[in-house]
Order: C-alpha cells, then sequence, then structure tokens
C-alpha cells in the first residue's frame, strides 16, 4: 500500500551532499534525498554505508564538504544551536551512560532549548517531562540513576530524553539496536504513532530491514556512501534489491497474518 | 586536505621537537667551550687527560653535569608519562603525588631542627621525606584500589599541605633556609661522579622495568572490568605502575633537587606528536625529558656566567619548555580528544535543605568568630566587642572582607574549570592567570623604583589580561577544548614560574617580600580595596545560575550537550572569560590564592552537592569560610607574626579533605 508522500512538506533535506574527512576518505558522496513532516523513514545499510554519517550531517554535527543541507529550504548552518535544537532533536549511537543523573533528571535536560540558560522549568516544560516518561514506559524507573539500568533501560531514557525535547524532526542513530523485541516494537509503535498523530519527521537508523519495512513510510539504502535506493517499503523489499542493498541472497514473503513483506535469509 | 598541504603541516609540527634537540646540541657546545675553553675535540681530551683544576672542572664537574641533567630528564620524564598513563589525566607528573614536597618538607624540617642530622647526607634525608610522603598517599588511596580521581586528590592533597608547611616556614627562617631554595628549583652541580653513577643505575632499571612492563600496563587503557575479564588486575597495575614513578620521582629528587616540569612537559610533547602506545610514549618521552632538561640546565651554565648569580635548572625548564607547549598546542589540528571519566560511582544528590543549611551555618559560625575574637597586645585570646572591636575594625574588616571576597570568587573560578574540563586538577591556577599577575607586578616592582599599590595592582592587571589573551588566542581554533585550556594556561604558567623562580633564588631582597604576596595574602588591605573585591564578588552570583544550566549538561559529552542546543564554542568561552576574570581580580588584590579554587570545588562535592548550581554555590561559600579562617588562623596562631592566607588555607583544609577523602574511598571500593 504505497501512499503519496509527496504533498507532505519537505522538512530536512540534502542537497548532493558530500562528506570527506581531514584524512581525504570520502565517507558519503552525491546524496539528494528529502525527509518529510509526517514520514517515518528508515536509513537502512550495510556496517560503514555512511547513515551515522548521514545522520549527523542532518543533525548539524558534521557540516558537508561540498553540497547543502537544509531545514526548512535554509541551510542547517545558518541556525544558532538553540533554534535549532527546538526543532531538530539527534540521538547518538552511543549517548553515553548519562553521568550521574537520574531519569528524571536526564529527561529534564531535554528541555533546555526551551528554556535556555536563563529560564526555569514551567508548567509546559513539566508536562513534557511527563508525557515523555509515561511514552517510553520508564514510570517505575523515575528516580534510578540512569548510569545503574541496563542498555536497554538506558536507551529508552536516551529515547525519552528527545521525545521531551519535542522537536519537530527526530533523528535517530539504531535507536533500539539493545532493546528486547517487545520493546523494539514499542518504541516503533510509539515513533509511528508520533508520526502520525503530531505529523513529526522521524529519521531512524535502523539494522533490522523487517522491521524498517514494517514501520516506516520510506527507506533510504546507502552502500559504500552512495545513495542506491529511495523508495517506499514495497519497492525495496524486492529479492534483487535487497541483494544490492545487503550483498545476500534473501526471499520477501508476505507476513502470514497482516500482509506486510518478509525478508528471510536464503542461506 | 591534499598530501603536500600535510607533509608541510607535519614538517611544521616537527620542527619544534627537532629545534628543542639542536638548541639543546648548541647550548651544549656553547657551555662546553665556555669551559674548556675551545671545541676543537683534541683540545678537549687533552684537557680531560690532565690533572690541574681545570682539568678537574671538565671531568668532575662539567661531563657528570651534563650526563646527570639526561639522565634526570629521562627518569623524570619516565615518571611523568607512567602517572598521566594511570591516573589518566594529562595533568599529572612527578610532583603529582607529592614527593617532590615530601623531600622538600623533610630537608626543611631537618635543616632548622636536627641539623646534625644532616651528617647521614642529603640525599638520604630527601628520599626519606619523599618515601614517607608516598607511603602515606598509597596508604589512603589503598582502598579504593587506587582510583586514579582518590590518587591524584590525595596526592594533591599532601603536595600542597607540605609546600605550604615549607613556604611557611620558610618566610619565618628564611635565613637559614635560602640554601634550600636553589635545590628547591633544581641544583645539578656536580663534584664528582659519585652522584651521577648509583642515580644512572637506578634511573635505567626504573625505565628499563616499566617499558618492559609498558605491554601489560595498556591493559589500564580499557575499563576495569574489561580488564578484569580479560585477566589482569587493575588495582596492581596502578600500584606496579605507581611504585615505579615513585622509585624514579624519589631517587631524582633526592640526587638533584626538584625540578618542575620537565615530568608534564616530556610526556606532553610525545602526546602532541601522536606517539599511542605506552612503550613508545615510554620512550619518546625519556628522550624529550633528558632534552628538555640538558637544554635547560646547559642554558642555566651558560647564563649564570653571563648573569653573576646562581640561576637553578628548574626555572629554566618552564622558560623553555612553555613556549615549546604552547606552539605545539597552536599546531595541534582541532580535535578534542575524548575526555576520560575517572570519577568513583556517583552518589544520589543531596542538595537537600539540610545539607545546604549545615554549610550556610558553618560559614555563618567561621566568619562571626573571625569577627569577634583576637588577641590584644599582649598576645592574649579574647572576644573583642564594642570598643575593643572599633579599635581594630579599620584593620580586621577589610581583611576579613577580602579573604571572604577573594575565596568566593576563585571557589566559582575552580568549579567552573573543574566542571568544564571534568578534570580534578583543574584550578584557576590552571589558567595561568594568576601567573601573568605575579609577573606583572615583578615587572613593575624591579622596573619603578618604589612604585605605589594602585601601579603594582596595575602591572599586575596587564599581566593577567595579557595571559587571558594569550590562552583564548591559542584555543580558539579548537573551540576552547578543555584538554587544550588546560596545557596551555600550564604552558604559560610554568614560563612565568620559571622567571619567578630564576628571581627568588637570586636572593634580591624585593624578591622576598614577593615571596610572601605570591602566597596569597589579605596584609595591608584597605576598605577600598577590599570592597572593589567584594562587589565583583556579589554581582558575580547572580549570573551563576545561568551558567549552571552549561555545566549540567557538559558532563553529558559533546555531542549531547550540542544536540540539546548549546553552542558549545560560545559557552565554554563565556565561562572561561568569566573565570578568568574573577581570577584575575582576586588575584590582583590578595594575590595567588589558588588554594581556594582547586580544594573548595572538592570541598563541596564532598558535602554532598552534586548538581552544578548547588555545586558551585556551595563551593563559593566553602572557600569563603576557608579563606576568612586561614587569614584569621594565619594572623592570630603566631601573633605578631602573619602566615599568609593562602598557605594557612593549605594546612587547615588538607587534613579536613584527607578524612573526607578517606570516607569517599571506602565507599569507593
Amino acid at each position: 500500500m504505497a501512499m503519496d508522500l509527496s504533498d507532505r512538506p519537505a522538512v530536512l533535506g540534502m542537497q548532493k551532499a558530500r562528506f570527506e574527512t581531514a584524512r581525504g576518505v570520502t565517507l558519503l558522496d552525491n546524496i539528494s534525498v528529502t525527509f518529510r513532516a509526517g514520514c517515518l523513514t528508515a536509513i537502512v545499510g550495510h556496517n560503514g554505508s555512511g547513515k551515522s554519517t548521514a545522520l549527523k550531517m542532518l543533525a548539524g554535527l558534521n557540516k558537508p564538504t561540498s553540497g547543502a543541507v537544509t531545514l526548512d529550504g535554509n541551510d542547517v548552518g545558518r541556525f544558532s544551536a538553540r533554534e535549532f535544537a527546538k526543532s531538530v532533536a539527534y540521538l547518538a549511537q552511543d549517548p553515553g551512560h548519562g553521568a550521574d543523573y537520574t531519569v528524571e533528571e536526564l529527561i529534564a535536560l531535554g528541555r533546555y532549548p526551551w528554556h535556555g540558560p536563563f529560564g526555569r522549568l514551567r508548567e509546559r516544560d513539566k508536562q513534557s517531562i511527563e508525557r515523555a516518561i509515561l511514552l517510553t514506559g520508564l514510570e517505575a524507573l523515575r528516580k534510578r540513576a540512569v548510569s545503574t539500568l541496563s542498555g536497554g533501560e538506558r536507551q529508552r531514557a536516551w529515547i525519552a530524553v528527545t521525545l521531551a525535547q519535542q522537536a519537530s524532526c527526530l533523528l535517530l542513530d539504531e535507536p533500539i539496536s539493545a532493546l528486547d523485541l517487545s520493546h523494539q516494537y514499542e518504541i516503533l509503535l510509539l515513533l509511528e504513532q508520533l508520526c502520525k498523530q503530531d505529523g513529526l519527521c522521524i529519521v531512524a537508523v535502523l539494522h533490522d530491514i523487517n522491521l524498517a519495512a514494517r514501520f516506516a513510510d520510506h527507506i533510504v539504502a546507502l552502500k559504500g556512501g552512495k545513495l542506491i535506493a529511495d523508495a517506499p517499503p514495497a519497492t525495496i523489499m524486492q529479492s534483487d534489491m535487497l541483494r544490492d542493498i545487503f550483498g545476500m541472497d534473501m526471499l520477501v514473503q508476505p507476513h502470514p497474518t497482516n500482509g506486510h513483506p518478509f525478508a528471510l535469509a536464503n542461506v | 586536505m591534499t598530501s603536500q598541504a600535510m607533509r608541510r603541516h607535519a614538517i611544521q609540527f616537527h620542527a619544534v621537537p627537532v629545534s628543542l634537540c639542536i638548541l639543546a646540541v648548541l647550548l651544549s657546545l656553547l657551555s662546553l667551550d665556555i669551559e674548556a675553553g675551545s671545541l676543537s675535540p683534541a683540545a678537549i681530551f687533552d684537557l680531560a687527560a690532565g690533572s690541574d683544576t681545570r682539568s678537574l672542572l671538565l671531568t668532575q664537574g662539567w661531563i657528570p653535569r651534563f650526563l646527570i641533567a639526561l639522565v634526570a630528564g629521562a627518569g623524570l620524564a619516565v615518571a611523568g608519562a607512567l602517572f598521566q598513563h594511570t591516573l589518566k589525566n594529562p595533568l599529572a607528573s612527578p610532583s603529582t603525588l607529592g614527593l617532590a614536597g615530601g623531600a622538600k618538607l623533610a630537608l626543611t624540617l631537618v635543616t632548622l631542627y636536627v641539623p646534625g642530622a644532616l651528617a647521614i647526607g642529603q640525599e638520604t634525608i630527601a628520599l626519606l621525606g619523599a618515601l614517607v610522603v608516598g607511603f602515606l598517599v598509597f596508604a589512603l588511596a589503598r582502598r579504593s584500589g587506587f582510583s586514579p580521581l582518590i590518587v591524584i586528590l590525595t596526592g594533591m592533597i599532601i603536595a600542597l599541605y607540605c609546600g605550604a608547611v615549607t613556604t611557611a616556614l620558610a618566610i619565618i627562617h628564611h635565613e637559614w633556609l635560602k640554601s634550600l631554595f636553589i635545590w628547591g628549583s633544581g641544583d645539578l652541580t656536580q663534584d664528582g661522579w659519585y652522584i651521577l653513577e648509583p642515580l644512572a643505575a637506578k634511573v635505567c632499571m626504573g625505565a628499563a622495568l616499566a617499558v618492559a612492563l609498558a605491554r601489560p600496563l595498556e591493559m589500564l587503557n580499557l575499563s576495569d572490568h574489561q580488564a578484569t575479564v580479560l585477566g589482569a588486575s587493575p588495582a596492581r597495575m596502578r600500584l606496579l605502575c605507581l611504585l615505579i614513578g615513585c622509585w624514579l620521582t624519589a631517587t631524582i629528587v633526592a640526587a638533584v633537587g626538584i625540578i618542575g616540569f620537565v615530568g608534564l612537559a616530556g610526556p606532553a610533547i610525545t602526546r602532541m606528536l601522536g606517539f599511542r602506545r605506552l612503550r613508545s610514549k615510554l620512550l619518546m618521552s625519556a628522550v624529550f625529558g633528558a632534552v628538555l632538561l640538558c637544554a635547560a640546565d646547559q642554558g642555566v651554565q651558560v647564563l649564570s656566567g653571563y648573569i653573576g648569580t646562581l640561576v637553578p635548572a628548574g626555572a629554566l625548564t618552564g622558560i623553555l619548555g612553555g613556549p615549546l607547549l604552547i606552539i605545539m598546542i597552536r599546531q595541534l589540528r582541532s580535535n578534542s580528544q575524548p575526555s576520560q571519566n575517572t570519577s568513583p560511582a556517583p552518589e544520589p544528590d543531596q542538595s537537600n535543605i539540610r545539607n545546604h543549611l549545615r554549610v550556610l551555618a558553618g560559614v555563618l559560625l567561621v566568619i562571626i568568630g573571625a569577627i569577634l575574637v583576637g588577641r590584644d597586645i599582649h598576645g592574649d585570646w579574647q572576644l573583642q566587642l564594642g570598643n575593643a572591636l572599633n579599635t581594630v575594625w579599620p584593620w580586621r574588616g577589610p581583611r576579613i572582607l577580602g579573604a571572604m571576597a577573594a575565596g568566593t570568587m576563585l571557589a566559582i573560578a575552580g568549579t567552573i574549570l573543574q566542571r568544564m574540563t571534568a578534570n580534578p586538577m583543574a584550578s584557576p591556577e590552571s589558567l595561568g592567570v594568576s601567573a601573568g599577575a605575579v609577573i606583572g607586578m615583578i615587572a613593575i616592582v624591579f622596573l619603578i623604583d618604589a612604585p605605589t599599590a594602585w601601579l603594582q595592582i596595575s602591572g599586575a592587571a596587564i599581566g593577567a589580561f595579557i595571559t587571558l589573551g594569550a590562552i583564548f588566542a591559542l584555543t580558539r581554533k579548537s573551540g576552547y577544548a578543555p584538554e587544550r585550556i588546560l596545557i596551555a594556561g600550564i604552558a604559560i604558567g610554568a614560563l612565568f614560574d620559571g622567571f619567578i623562580a630564576f628571581l627568588m633564588a637570586g636572593g634580591d631582597p624585593r624578591a622576598t617580600r614577593l615571596l610572601a604576596w605570591n602566597s596569597g595574602s589579605t596584609y595591608g588591605l584597605g576598605f577600598d580595596r577590599a570592597s572593589v573585591l567584594a562587589i565583583i564578588a556579589v554581582s558575580a552570583l547572580p549570573i551563576l545560575p545561568a551558567f549552571a544550566r552549561w555545566l549540567n549538561l557538559f558532563p553529558l559529552g559533546p555531542v549531547t550537550t550540542k544536540s540539546l542546543g548549546v553552542d558549545l564554542s560560545i559557552s565554554r568561552g563565556v565561562m572561561l572569560m568569566f573565570a578568568s576574570i574573577l581570577t584575575a581580580a582576586a588575584t590582583l588584590l590578595v594575590g595567588p590564592l589558588s588554594f581556594a579554587g582547586l580544594i573548595s570545588p572538592h570541598l563541596a562535592k564532598l558535602a554532598g552537592l552534586r548538581h552544578a548550581l548547588p555545586h558551585t554555590v556551595g563551593a563559593a561559600l566553602i572557600g569563603a569560610a576557608l579563606m576568612v579562617a586561614a587569614d584569621w588562623l594565619g594572623r592570630m596562631l603566631f601573633f605578631p607574626w602573619e602566615i599568609p592566607a593562602g598557605l594557612m588555607a593549605a594546612i587547615i583544609a588538607g587534613p579536613i579533605m584527607v578524612w573526607l577523602l578517606m570516607r569517599v574511598g571506602r565507599g569507593a571500593s
């Protein structure tokens, strides 16, 4: 069921973006892609294909060597740090152990872009924090020190931080890699819901192509720093396409119950 | 970057250590020329083979001195590299554990009180002093498995403590201790090979052992868990590393006195050149340490000839090494290294009302006590109220106010720096700003006859702001990266400290008067200057909540901080400026009181105040109380003699911190 997404407003975009490291290694080459509001886009590809680099460029952490990265049509570098953070939230692959904060305190830090250095936590901030805790199911862990949580619990805490930030774009680098299966689905369902209901633009690097196909509206595939596919899941979930992206022989079957395309390694 | 540009960059980069080597060679040749009268190998051999005075001066003086500089420099640099590796802190050096301080204190005490004991040899006493301190640090840190943070803090306290007691004694008894000043800055003069030979053997043994163990010691780069799971024992390895480092340091200090900066600069240069593995770091540090000390000592010999006074080697290591580090910092590419988190398990935040009130109550008690309690002209203690208080108020009032304000400002600056750089060893002194102020003041005192107080302050202000400008210029390209700031500050500080040591050892009476100011003293403070300080301190307080937000985010790492909307360059730059201004203002009016800035943040944290704002405010209060108490004790204890507040603060706070650390250490193991 391919949806026509071209009427949704474009939010983040890369135009012929290229990234070269200081030592001259090209990590991304000639990437042009648009991410729209109300869309959940999954970035897939082999290890080292440039997924994290692309996400960091969208988050303004890496400057493109050539080409442009834009937010609402304006170059990403033009925004001040706080203004940008109000629109775009970024979750790194390894966000760290959260220093010595409790879960509550860490999530509260996600409100920084709104209250800035001089503001206090207002009602709106507190509501946002509560909502983030509720949505990620961390109610029972609020007073625990983040560094004492399990890997998966800590990842949910970091996701809650990005939710508390209330940005209209979420850039998530492997947000569910440490989670158990039920929590993986839980988070993806949450992201799907946020997309539909709140019209967020969500870009997530995902390793599991099946989860990507099930939940994403759009899939961007990178290989060796180049963009090789930018299409809805139905187009991507074809044997030859998957062989091109992952270098593996895969069979695509419809899910017995809900009909979503499912890829199985043919090994 | 094109490969041609890269090659050019690499050449520029390596130019620094290469020029150091060339400089060392040139200075050695120059000094040899002065000593032997000519540079032709034939003439030198003839001279060496002879048996008149000049030959002896060459074979028993110059040659062993040349060699011992290489040996001591290499040994200190290897010790420094070992400490930096174990303690995971680029600021660690052989003096970090306080061994040199212990040696000097032992010598001072023996010289003053048991001079007969000097018969067993200066070297033996120094060695004993160093080993006692080493043992103390180990005993205190053992419970925590020699966790880097505990070792650093313990060593720091003990080092400062020994230094403070030594300087206090030096101020009171300075005529008897003048000779120790030279030793205290490093004295490499030799009159035979009897010091060189054993020292060379010990240093070679220690260094060889370290290099042989380098591969297993690499495991300390992993987290404790990972290392244990791979079959290593991190605590035991740290102990081993520290032992070898202490051994090297103690024997070198005992033989040639305290030579600072080599143990820091050698490894720093090595690290900046890109050597990563411990084995190569140890070897290259040894090389650079040897070359640096050789250059410094040969330079000292050449200079002493021209100037006519004895110049301590330690003075020149700073003057030579400081600019080297500065040049290398400029050429480093702007990728900051990740900071290592070496703190023990976090304690729950106790920023509840009770803790705050406790701190506040303690502070008020101290201040009231300092105002009301004093000694009269007969030296009797009395509670002074009413008329008695009015009589002394014009002198006591400003000093209490000044101490309070300076303590507050330095504590705030120290807290900001420690949180910003995530380095427990950072202090306002690390900025080099106080050293700049001192140099400015010295310049005025030496250039102008009988300068007025305001003239001196202006000189100090100019010195401080030039230093500040230098730090900013050096670190701007990297976005004020924390490690850069610290290294730049230390390098500049060492450079200036070199000049100061130069002057102190010369015995100039003006320099000795500066010694008291250099330790931080409120002497002669009037209400005019104290009020200025107080106003600055008070106006700094409302800005703190704004910075608190930033300081809360920094521990999460630069990526998270940036993605939450904080512009790293601006926030770091602003806070650096803020901390520097507070430091400069306090230093100008009260002299360098860096201990307040170093210890108050730790005391506040140990009192349970963890988050940025309670931490900073708590540290400010504790800094104020500490300085008032120190100033008061300094004035009252040995009435009518005065011990500068800065020294007294170290002496009081030392035991308190050690006690608190022992409590933490128990919890962290």
